[in-house]
């Protein structure tokens, strides 16, 4: 026998939800996305800083504290592509995924490629300026890398 | 505009719902709660931290969490883990893990820390609003055990496998093998779908 104890609970969100009022499904929606669009210069104009606290964290120890330091690039990577995905910023949204990729396989253990994290780091920061030139080049520098370096899932 | 593939007059009211919102990047935050209240939620609540979440959750009856992968102190798999396990009332509420970069491992973590779902950024608010569609109408129960604590996360109901014994009493297999007696009669199958027209 085990401990697992199965039950019901009741759905408190479906009760408030159906309550009269609120909007149809289509209004929320369309709602959210004029919403979500009009903070959309102030989460793009953040991506410049978070790109410059990339380079900094990138600098930081790449000996015995190594770990924290990949630690920190993942998630300011991660967040430079939860922003840029939204906005539909595609060149810069996948080099912050290759980044993290590539960061994935060095926190599990791979031997750490400093000059393959140094090359997305530069590159996120140019692209996170917003200069399209030189994107897709940028980006196919970046997938070679990637290809080279990244963990297979 | 997108195109929403549900009744469009159906309606939804969340304004007096209690969304908790919390990430560890500040403008991630802010378009999920732009999101939120664009979906009618009076005030979508927000938080940097796990301990700042952890805190709300003893204070504030919550109808749904929205967390992210990444927080300020901790990470939302963990913070879900404890949340199921810190019995509060709001131990059983809807949480949706998102996640920025994916991999399958996260994805099983997020599930097996007891995530009501796991939705990969970017989630366009159709993508959000149909997850909470579905939860209005969960149907999974919770479960508690030594080892998870949550949602059920069978949604699939293929009993156990071949060959083998369930651990309930009603668990049946989905080989149902070859048949032991005569196939039915037409009328026989006909009598089971209208038994009193049959009988006529």
């Amino acid at each position: 026998m085990t401990d697992a104890r199965v039950f019901k609970v009741e759905n408190k969100l479906a009760k408030i939800a159906r309550l009269p009022g609120g909007k149809n499904i289509n209004e929320a929606v369309h709602s959210a996305e004029k919403r979500i669009e009009s903070v959309r210069e102030q989460c793009v104009a953040a991506l410049a800083p978070k790109a410059d606290q990339l380079v900094q964290a990138a600098a930081g120890d790449r000996a015995g504290g190594a770990h924290a330091t990949l630690e920190r690039l993942y998630h300011i990577s991660n967040a430079i592509f939860g922003v840029a995905s939204v906005y539909e910023l595609g060149a810069l949204a996948e080099a912050a995924c290759s980044l993290c990729d590539l960061l994935q396989g060095f926190r599990n253990g791979e031997t750490v490629n400093w000059s393959a994290v140094d090359v997305h780091v530069d590159g996120i920061r140019l692209l996170a300026t917003g200069r399209s030139d030189g994107a897709m080049s940028v980006l196919a520098g970046l997938r070679k890398v990637r290809a080279r370096f990244a963990a297979p899932e | 505009m997108s195109t929403v593939p549900f009744r469009r007059q159906e309606r939804v009211n969340l304004s007096t719902a209690e969304v908790l919102i919390v990430g560890g990047d500040a403008d991630g935050v802010e378009i999920l709660a732009q999101m939120f209240a664009g979906f009618g939620v009076h005030t979508p609540r927000r938080c940097a931290s796990g301990a700042e979440a952890m805190t709300m959750v003893g204070e504030r009856e919550l109808n749904l969490m929205v967390v992210d992968s990444q927080l300020a102190d901790t990470d939302g798999y963990d913070f879900i883990n404890w949340l199921r396990r810190c019995g509060s009332p709001n131990a059983w509420a809807p949480a949706i893990l998102v996640t920025g970069h994916t991999t399958s491992a996260q994805i099983f973590r997020g599930r097996d820390a007891g995530a009501s779902f796991v939705v990969r950024k970017p989630v366009p608010p159709l993508v959000m609003m149909q997850r909470i569609i579905w939860l209005l109408s969960d149907p999974r129960p919770f479960v508690t055990s030594p080892g998870y604590c949550g949602p059920d996360r069978r949604i699939r109901s293929i009993g156990p496998p071949v060959g083998m014994k369930g651990r309930r009493h009603d668990d049946l297999s989905v080989e149902v093998g070859a048949a032991k007696t005569p196939n039915l009669e037409q009328d026989e199958i006909d009598a089971l779908f209208q038994p009193k027209a049959a009988l006529r």
